[in-house]
């Protein structure tokens, strides 16, 4: 009797600990990529914060009648593009994400899925797909991020969609990946404010800043049309790359913290299964030292 | 002369960050010089060159494409996609993407986003070629 149990318990520590092995080495894994995708993360943020400050810089000095910065009246629908990740056992990395775009979400409105995790949820709900060809978030670089910039300038300026929300999970701290999402387009003056208080490098204009400065004596070349439209699209595929870029630094941040935490459960589980096994132990051996005696004295 | 900031960002990080005498850059409509003071300004940048002289009088070239060159409060910020110095360039990987590029141009079956992807590729070559050569 005592000797089944005692096998299952050693089985049972086997498994655990094969697990627990795996585990183990996702957990290094994830903090390797983590390591390099927080340098990619880094180098990519002066380009994103100046992106920004520009922007802002340019845009408020007027020029509001460009296709870009306002939407059409007529287009309600929002375009979401979800930046997930490729590969599961990371915590609520994933979910956590979806979950927030579900509550902002309506149903006409349209999705880039960017990432296996991503497409694979979206492929089962009704809102439309705009786009199949970023199946994979690690393969986004600068150039599918114009890709996308490109598709969306395109789709906002026939009026399919009225506003660009890019969501994705940001790195507050190794410990703790916040989602979130921001509005590319329209790149209205609040917008654009809005986003400059919540980065610490640039606090927001005070108040008598923050009205239209207009400033006269700033030369466009050839002309604010002419350079809006090209600064405009990079302005988004920068900011779909900023944003690709945090969220796979999140992605190895969560997946390092899930992982540890299944290391600790796995070592806790072992402990108590090998002090299980040891009392299994114990008791087959009293019992076997109770019978020889009893057996002895029937003699 | 006096000298002035001019920071150069890529999505790769920090490519420049530092004072120099003067830049010129080339954006979409031809060159520009800029020196300290100038006013505020905003330009894009397609495919060009770009040149700096720093505060000894040395300069230096670099291949900088897609971007914008924005000056605001004294301060000279440009925003490219790919910057590279001349010195840095790798002429054998430019050569090869403008040979390829032109095979590729060449082909009779190209949808219109695959001719204008081949095509930006050879502009690119084709740039990175000249400012390797001007710095010889």
């Amino acid at each position: 009797m005592a000797g089944a149990n005692m096998k299952a318990i050693k089985s049972r520590i086997k498994s655990v600990e094969s697990t627990r092995q795996i585990t183990k080495a996702m957990e290094l894994v994830a903090s390797s990529k983590l390591r390099r995708a927080k340098q990619q993360e880094e180098a990519v943020k002066p380009y994103y914060s100046m992106l920004l400050d520009t922007i802002r810089d340019i845009v408020r000095v007027g020029c509001e009648y460009h296709p870009l910065i306002n939407a059409k009246p007529d287009a309600t629908a929002t375009c979401y593009i979800v930046i997930a990740g490729d590969r599961g056992l990371a915590g609520g990395y994933n979910n956590n994400l979806f979950r927030l775009v579900k509550e902002q979400i309506a149903d006409d409105d349209f999705v880039i899925p960017v990432g296996k995790k991503s497409l694979d949820f979206y492929s089962k709900q009704p809102f439309e797909i705009l786009s199949k060809d970023f199946p994979l978030s690690a393969d986004v670089g600068i150039q599918e991020s114009h890709e996308i910039g490109k598709m969306i300038c395109s789709a906002f300026r026939v009026g399919k969609i009225g506003r660009v929300v890019v969501a994705y999970t940001e790195f507050a701290s190794m410990l703790s990946q916040v989602p979130k999402t921001m509005e590319l387009l329209p790149l209205e003056r609040d917008v654009l404010r809005a986003q400059s208080s919540q980065n610490e490098s640039f606090p927001a204009p005070d108040t008598e800043d923050a009205k239209p400065k207009l400033l006269p004596d700033t030369i466009y070349e050839p002309s604010p049309e002419a350079v809006l439209e090209s600064v405009i699209p990079q302005y988004v595929s920068g900011m779909i790359f900023g944003a690709v870029c945090e969220a796979a630094a999140s992605e190895f941040a969560a997946r390092r913290t899930a992982m540890n935490a299944a290391n600790k459960n796995a070592d806790e589980m072992i402990s108590a299964l090998t002090l299980r096994y040891n009392r299994a132990r114990q008791a087959m051996i009293t019992q076997e030292i109770t019978e020889i005696i009893a057996g002895s004295e029937a003699l | 002369m006096e000298n002035m900031k001019l920071h150069i960002v890529t999505p790769e990080g920090n490519a420049f960050s530092g004072d120099v005498r003067s830049v010129i850059v080339r954006t979409t409509e031809g060159d520009v010089g800029i020196l300290k003071n100038h006013t505020n300004f905003v330009a894009a940048i397609a495919y060009g060159m770009l040149k700096i002289t720093d505060p000894d009088g040395n300069a230096r070239i670099a291949a900088c494409m897609n971007g914008f060159v924005s000056v605001e409060a004294a301060q000279v910020r440009i925003i490219a996609t790919t910057f590279e110095f001349a010195d840095d360039l790798d002429i054998a990987r430019a050569t090869r993407a403008k040979e390829e590029s032109e095979a590729r141009l060449s082909e009779a079956s190209l949808t219109d986003e695959e001719r204008e992807l081949a095509q930006s590729r050879r502009l690119r070559a084709e740039n990175r070629i000249r400012v390797y050569e001007l710095n010889q």
